[in-house]
């Protein structure tokens, strides 16, 4: 994967990391050129690593909370910039979102005056999307960005209620935010789709109000469609909506890697996971080319 | 305030008993200006979260997880699983899956038995129970075989002396009745290949037991009558007592050389040890097997004796 200042040479197609992953790319004859390994995996299996010898990783993260008022611990922020260095990661991705709360912003002190430890969701939520949160992310993505050393992108999550004192979309939250930073953009079309049944936009027209020039990375997976909204499915098939989504993304002709996130079922039929593959190539032969 | 949003959103996705508590979240909530009618919508994404964090599970019991999926109740189970439990460790790493794994299979068999003949998916207890009879089995812990009589004494020995053996089951055995016919759902499952209707079929009962020799799970349709004498098999009775039990229970008259061929054959297949004395080896009964009148035709497991197996002569 030729990476340089910030651009690729070429798109590249990657596949989230499972069991069977590894195993499946090295037989996949170069179908496949990457996995996204994420770095809460590598922390608690480091053996993961290993399995992955001779495939080039990006490296994905849910633990910096960008969104959020309460920082990562250093120590987790060191653990992060070793496996950084130790998969050489083009970029880290990391969620537009929220993953631990304060807990003495309600009033929760312990006896002894000290604050209670803050919630830890464990899971990455979209924060409140309004000035307040926007100047903390910015802020918080310089500083992790420094801390680093390395190209953070931020991951549009996905919306399943209106947020609490939100006062404005996520497109113009996320535009805004690259403005005030140098963020780049990992586009989860699954998300945006999802976002867009729950609270009700034309996630087509949403697209064209995202700033798509600072996309690098885009992500595809399916959607589970429930009678009280949409859901993020990583163990089913993408819907065909998305594809015509990565199309119109596609069509700047900018080089991207676009990753195929079918990583919660250790099960996924393989020939499912080859016929998505081939849509993102036939989707690619469509659109314009790098210069 | 936004930050008061992020805390109180965080509390009502991780603890269940705050979330249960509509009165108390709303109070929360409304600081916050969030309409009391979003509260169904958190309480989703609080079971939407609990059912990534049970994404393992599936590797295991994959037609249990096809069928929830297949029935599009996988979220309303993980929703309900999370508002009545604090899966263990929720938080911590991969280190506490086993004990998610198991407060999740019994929530789910404990819920899927609760509606009793009313559940309109009465298969997929049945389909669970396999699963983790399978999972259980391949974790029960293997005894060391030199307790045990092998097959070329055993086939070898005199009827006069076999009858003196004390019989004992694998400890990895367990039997358990069915009313669907749960091998042909998980196979269908598989194959992405599920019949529209599933019905009923004959009962059966399944054996599983772990087979030393590959190292994995095999499970066998015994018929009613090598069920019961399973049953009678305790690790403290002789051959002699189990014929003579089984014959008071209607073998009566069965002759001899198709009792020993039984034995012999469930022996060969690893279900069960002859000991030269007395041992602790208890039966597992796991749920009420299929009543049946005893067939007096055979007295051999359907699938057990499946093949012979030509053993050298010896006495011991």
């Amino acid at each position: 994967m030729l990476y340089k200042d910030g651009c690729l040479a070429d798109s590249v197609v990657g596949l989230a990391y499972s069991s069977t992953v590894p195993d499946f790319i090295r037989a996949s004859d170069g179908l496949v050129d990457y996995v996204e390994v994420p770095f809460e995996l590598l922390r608690h299996n480091p053996g993961v690593f290993d399995s992955c010898a001779g495939i080039p990783i990006v490296l994905h993260c849910a633990s910096l909370s960008i969104g959020g008022s309460v920082r990562c611990s250093d120590q987790t922020v060191s653990e992060i910039e070793d496996w950084l260095h130790r998969t050489e990661s083009p970029w880290l991705g990391e969620h537009l979102a929220f993953i631990t709360a304060a807990r003495e912003e309600v009033g929760e002190i312990l006896p002894a005056g000290i604050p209670a430890e803050p919630y830890d969701i464990g899971y990455t939520v979209s924060p409140p999307m309004n000035r307040h949160t926007l100047e903390r992310a910015a802020n918080n993505f310089e500083s992790y960005s420094q801390r680093l050393n390395a190209r953070l992108l931020l991951e549009n999550s996905p919306l399943y209620f209106q947020m609490p004192s939100s006062t404005m979309s996520q497109s113009e939250f996320v535009s805004e935010l690259c403005q005030l930073s140098d963020a780049g953009l990992l586009l989860d079309l699954a998300h945006l789709y999802i976002s867009a049944g729950n609270i009700g936009f034309d996630p087509m027209k949403e697209l064209q109000r995202l700033p798509l020039e600072k996309v690098l990375e885009i992500h595809i997976s399916g959607v589970d469609i429930q009678p009280d909204g949409l859901w993020d499915d990583h163990a089913n098939a993408a819907p065909d909506i998305l594809y015509e989504m990565l199309e119109r993304v596609m069509q700047d002709g900018r080089s991207r890697a676009i990753t195929l996130e079918y990583n919660w079922a250790s099960t996924f039929s393989r020939t499912v996971l080859s016929e998505q593959l081939e849509k993102v190539r036939e989707t690619l032969t469509r659109v314009p080319q790098a210069a | 305030m936004p930050q008061a949003v992020e805390t109180i959103i965080a509390r009502c996705l991780i603890e269940p008993g705050f979330l249960g508590k509509p009165g108390a979240a709303n109070e929360s909530l409304a600081q916050v200006d969030f309409e009391p009618a979003e509260l169904g919508k958190i309480r989703r994404f609080a079971g939407f979260i609990c059912k990534v964090k049970h994404n393992h599970l599936w590797g295991l019991f994959p037609a249990t997880r096809r069928l929830i999926c297949h029935y599009g109740i996988e979220l309303d189970i993980f929703t309900k699983y999370r508002l009545e439990h604090d899966p263990p460790a929720f938080n911590t790493g991969i280190e506490a899956v086993d004990d998610r794994l198991i407060s999740f299979i019994n929530f789910l068999d404990a819920h899927f038995s609760s509606y009793g003949n009313s559940y309109p998916y009465p298969m997929l207890l049945e389909v669970l129970r396999h699963e983790r009879f399978i999972w259980e089995t391949r974790l029960v812990p293997t005894s060391p075989a030199s307790q045990s009589i092998s097959s070329d004494d055993l086939q070898a020995s005199r009827w006069i002396d076999f009858q003196r053996l004390v019989v004992g089951l694998d400890p990895s055995l367990r039997l358990f009745g069915f009313h669907y016919d749960v091998q042909a759902i998980t196979a269908q499952l598989e194959e992405a290949n599920l019949e529209d209707e599933i019905l009923p079929g004959p009962d059966r009962a399944l054996a599983y037991y772990f087979d030393r020799h590959s190292h994995s799970v095999r499970v066998v349709e015994v018929d009613p009558i090598t069920t019961q004498l399973l049953s009678l098999i305790n690790g403290k009775r002789s051959v002699r007592r189990v014929i003579f039990a089984s014959r008071a229970l209607g073998l009566g008259h069965a002759r001899p050389v198709e009792f020993r061929e039984f034995f012999e054959d469930a022996h060969r297949f690893g279900i069960i040890k002859f000991l030269p004395e007395r041992a602790v080896t208890q039966f597992r009964v796991q749920a009420a097997l299929p009543e049946r009148s005893l067939n007096r035709r055979t007295i051999r497991a359907t699938k057990v004796s499946a093949r012979k197996v030509s053993l050298p002569q010896k006495r011991f």
